[in-house]
């Protein structure tokens, strides 16, 4: 006896693939449109701890849901909660081996080729720290922002997708009832402050 | 003179000690009914004379204890995934909060370093 398909069963497998493929690569194709999908294997490697926080869909509803209920959201900062998509945050901390100038330079050279347009880069070559800012156009329209963050204690960057409010960003810490600081990122988890936790 | 002659007072006193304790509705008026046909008064004499279950009574009892079985499953198993739902709810809402704070300080840092709006103040 032969053991094979005919030519009906050879469609009927492949027509059963296309129904599960299709829903898989679509939302494939979602998350990776947004999502942070950046090499950064230098810093990963020589980092001791790597924060990796991936909040679209699901997730970022449910944030976006309770955050809304606290008192102390302003309309502003309410606005800019309803215009996000997605936020996307690598903070790599270093404690012994610190980051060379070729383990940040990906980071840069990513954004660029992803289309991300600096808005703002600083560099204080003294304390070998950098801030930068970089926006994401489509149709003319802001649709991202992303803030990168270095010094040779922590490499952070954060991707906030959707028509983001540069005001609104601004003045998040008031908007969320945080006190705002004139600190980079990586100060937050040197200086000990903690954030209030979700009442 | 039968000890259950006079009915009038063991009816009353039947309708005082059955109000003190659960019994079918009318049971007073059954057991005095049989007490006046003559039937002896004792508990297992009456019982025929009290409502029975109803045809189907049985299946119904059975079905409500399984729906009530069913349904705690059910709500022990919806409870415990609600739970979960709120604490990945609180999880995401404080990586949010973190986030944006770290985007919006760090943001903040950038223009006043570049526009000298207080200047870099990070010393």
């Amino acid at each position: 006896m032969k053991w094979g398909y005919d030519k009906g069963s050879r469609a009927a497998v492949a027509l059963g693939l296309l129904f599960v493929a299709a829903p898989l690569s679509a939302q494939y194709e979602t998350a990776a449109g947004e999502r942070i999908e950046m090499q950064l294997d230098g810093l990963e490697q020589k980092a001791d701890e790597v924060v990796k926080v991936n909040l679209w869909g699901k997730s970022l509803e449910q944030g976006k849901k309770l955050l809304r209920l606290r008192k102390n959201v302003t309309g502003p900062v309410g606005r800019f909660l309803a215009e996000l998509q997605g936020v996307y945050r690598r903070t790599y901390r270093f404690g012994g081996a610190k980051p060379e100038p070729e383990d940040v330079e990906p980071i840069y050279r990513q954004l660029a080729d992803d289309g991300w347009t600096p808005l703002i880069e600083t560099e204080n070559r003294k304390e070998e720290s950098a801030v930068s800012v970089y926006s994401y156009y489509e149709n003319q329209e802001v649709a991202g922002v992303a803030v990168v963050s270095t010094d040779p204690e922590e490499v952070t960057v954060v991707k906030i997708m959707g028509a983001v409010d540069l005001e609104a960003l601004s003045d998040i810490g008031n908007g969320l009832g945080l006190p705002m600081m004139h600190v980079a990122s990586t100060e937050l988890t040197r200086k000990k402050i903690d954030l209030p936790k979700p009442k | 003179m039968s000890r259950w002659e006079d009915n009038g007072r063991l009816e009353a006193e039947l309708t005082r000690r059955l109000a003190r304790r659960p019994a079918p509705a009318h049971f007073a008026g059954s057991v005095m009914a049989a007490v006046r046909r003559g039937a002896s008064a004792r508990p297992e004499a009456a019982r025929p004379f009290l409502p029975r279950p109803k045809r189907g009574m049985w299946a119904a009892a059975a079905l409500a204890a399984a729906l009530l079985v069913v349904g705690f499953g059910f709500h022990r198993r919806y409870a415990a995934g609600e739970a979960a739902r709120l604490a990945e709810a609180r999880e995401a809402e404080a990586r949010l909060v973190e986030s944006l704070y770290l985007a919006g300080t760090t943001f903040n840092l950038a223009r006043d370093a570049a526009f000298g709006a207080g200047g870099n103040e990070r010393k």
